[in-house]
């Protein structure tokens, strides 16, 4: 995987730059070499990158290439047979989605996962909801 | 506020969903392209509730996203996906 810092240069598509990374800077989340399957396809194979707080970091690749199963390992919609994710040092591949969800990792899917049969408004009361203790779990 | 989601404009969806996860103030937001399925005249929207949210500085984003001038107004980093790796 490479990373690139977005700059005039790469808007040109010259040579990409390396990202200016603070080397004192702790990453809040950490993916070290994941491999997921989906059925029998192997669909990322050792991925790896850090996601630095405060910071937006972009996954980018053609379709097909993995960027939706990595943030659906990452939540824990989908298990890594092998590697590792750390959030701020803590080990979250095996951990249930709404575990993860509990430590502070929040996701959009792409149909937005809203509940279709509830109102705006309902959708909208739903984290209070949570908030108050929810359903328990 | 009454009608139902599945009625919502795709925008409309996409601003419910982030809107609805930033509610539950999580430390870092997963957004598996936000601007999909809209029209480019309603992408700007979407784009200042992300500003929005960037500089703020509390929160950290991973973000898949296919839209370069969306790619390029919001990331500090980018990591390129070749064939799962």
């Amino acid at each position: 995987m490479i990373l690139l810092k977005p700059s005039v240069k790469t808007r040109r598509f010259r040579r990409p730059i390396l990202a200016e990374v603070d080397p004192m800077a702790e990453p809040i989340l950490k993916v070290e070499g994941i491999h997921t399957y989906i059925g029998k396809h192997h669909i990322l194979q050792g991925v790896s990158f850090e996601v630095y707080s405060g910071k937006v970091t972009v996954l980018l690749g053609r379709n097909g290439a993995g960027k939706s199963t990595t943030l659906r390992t990452i939540i824990g919609l989908l298990s890594p047979s092998k590697g590792t994710i750390f959030l701020r040092n803590r080990a979250l591949h095996h951990l249930k989605p709404y575990e993860i969800s509990r430590l502070g990792i929040g996701f959009v899917p792409e149909d937005r996962g809203i509940f279709n049969s509830l109102t705006v408004e309902e959708t909208s009361a739903w984290p209070c909801f949570r908030k108050m203790g929810g359903l328990g779990r | 506020m009454e009608c139902s989601c599945k009625q919502s404009h795709p925008w409309r969806t996409a601003k419910i969903g982030n809107s609805y996860l930033l509610a539950l103030e999580p430390e870092v937001l997963l957004l598996d392209e936000p601007t999909a399925g809209m029209a480019l005249e309603e992408v700007p929207s979407i784009l200042d509730l992300l500003k929005q949210i960037k500089n703020r500085k509390d929160k950290t984003i991973l973000l898949v996203e296919h839209k370069m001038d969306v790619l390029m107004a919001l990331s500090d980093s980018i990591a390129v996906l070749h064939e799962g790796n």
